[in-house]
């Protein structure tokens, strides 16, 4: 696969399907490859795909990377890489050096997968499932997947972009009255 | 002054970087003189980031379930599943392996037959050049002999590739096993000494002793016994040495 066309085809609306395509081409490679070369559990070694895997993904949508100078799995299996490095250095206590996030030159982006993520994801995840679907799912669309408002009229069934930017500042309005409750003076004001 | 849908798109492609640098610039003014629009950038960046991590949180669970589709008869190496239930146990039988192999080395240093060829064994004087020409290939047989008589083996092995087919006689070849034994790789210098006795070549004497202590360095003293014996009965230079080398063997 192309890596300019596979990265245009990762943003588009059917960006999902080619990830998963991705991830089932390199899941077993990946897995027997941190298993025998780097002694990782297989759990272990599973958790750091699907995290690799995610990485590389947001990467290419927030526009982190416009090109990948190498092969698409040289380039998940270096995300893997210095994850599990991550993984020995948090087991052995001990501090990374961010030299080590650098491959062929261009910068891979890391984003937390820690302890303190997964405290946060509980509370954030009861307040975004309050507002509920079609709200969640839209604003997941355009702040996660960043999908263009046309791409998510398609998706969601809606008549026209317009249609979805005003559920948009509806949806906004029902987060922040939820935030409001949940984290008080924070929050104080009308949007 | 109070925020509208407008006014939230327009902080939406500000977080993006989605304006141009006018615009940009005019939304920037407005955040320092307008308390609430400033508040509502930073309600609209916290609200956004929390979404992100919704968002990613959902296709985590999603690729979990691509996983749970995935055929997968992939095992754990024995060490990595031993690791986690048995990590005392494997600690306990590492040490234990360590001082058996240990043991072993130790074993094979005081009751091997190293001792005993250290003692008596000495590579093959080089005495003078067979060959001395103005040729590439002559000059290359040259230097493996000059690297030869400095006792400079590995170089000499290497060397000994480049020289040229014709060039590699019998003789020259009684240098190389000796080479090889001095750099103890035995087999290959067994190979060469075998031959050499075999075609009754000149220095088949000297290759019957130093085949002898080829065996000996491999750990096989009946052969090497063979060869001494029938190297005693010989008419040699190497006779004495090989009824010394017998006695200490049969000690």
């Amino acid at each position: 696969m192309e890596n300019h066309s596979l990265i245009e085809k990762i943003k588009n609306k059917d960006g999902e399907a080619e990830l998963k395509e991705i991830y089932d081409k390199y899941r077993n490679e990946f897995l027997i490859w941190a298993m025998r070369k780097h002694s990782c559990t297989k759990e272990e070694a599973k958790d750091v795909f699907q995290q690799s895997v995610i990485i590389f993904y947001e990467n290419i949508i927030y526009g982190k990377v416009k090109e990948i100078t190498s092969q698409v799995k040289t380039y998940i299996f270096s995300i893997g890489k210095n994850k599990i490095l991550e993984l020995s250095r948090q087991k052995s206590k001990q501090q990374f050096n961010s030299e080590d996030y650098m491959f062929a030159g261009q910068d891979i982006f890391y984003n937390d997968f820690d302890d303190v993520y997964e405290e946060k994801i509980q509370k954030i995840e009861q307040c975004i499932s309050k507002i509920g679907d079609p709200c969640k799912k839209l604003l997941v669309e355009f702040y996660y997947h960043k999908r263009p408002m046309i791409d998510i009229a398609e998706i969601m069934d809606y008549k026209n972009s317009d249609t979805v930017k005003n559920l948009k500042y509806k949806c906004l309005k029902r987060l922040k009255k939820i935030f409001q409750s949940e984290f008080g003076i924070l929050f104080k004001g009308a949007l | 002054m109070s925020t509208n849908e407008n006014d939230i798109e327009l902080l939406d492609q500000f977080i993006n970087g989605q304006l141009d640098a006018t615009k940009r610039n005019e939304v920037s003014k407005r955040l320092e003189q307008d308390l609430e629009f400033a508040r509502e950038l930073n309600q609209l960046k916290l609200m956004v980031d929390c979404v992100r991590i919704s968002g990613r949180k959902r296709l985590l669970d999603e690729i979990k379930q691509w996983d749970e589709d995935i055929e997968d008869d992939i095992e754990e190496p024995e060490k990595i599943r031993n690791l986690g239930v048995f990590r005392w146990y494997y600690a306990a039988a590492s040490v234990v392996v360590f001082m058996v192999a240990g043991f072993l080395i130790y074993s094979n240093i005081n009751f091997g037959y190293d001792n005993i060829v250290a003692d008596v064994y000495e590579p093959y004087n080089y005495i003078s050049p067979t060959s001395r020409g103005g040729d590439v290939q002559k000059n290359q047989l040259s230097q493996f002999f000059m690297y030869y008589d400095r006792a400079e083996y590995t170089q000499a092995i290497q060397l000994w590739e480049e020289v040229d087919d014709a060039q590699k006689t019998d003789d020259a070849e009684f240098y190389l096993a000796n080479a090889y034994q001095a750099e103890k790789r035995y087999s290959e210098a067994s190979d060469i000494y075998k031959k050499l006795i075999k075609s009754e070549n000149k220095y088949k004497m000297a290759s019957i002793w130093y085949l002898a202590l080829c065996y000996l360095s491999l750990d096989n003293p009946e052969q090497a016994n063979d060869l001494l014996v029938e190297l005693e009965n010989e008419n040699s230079s190497y006779s004495p040495k090989a009824t010394d080398l017998l006695s200490r063997l049969n000690k």
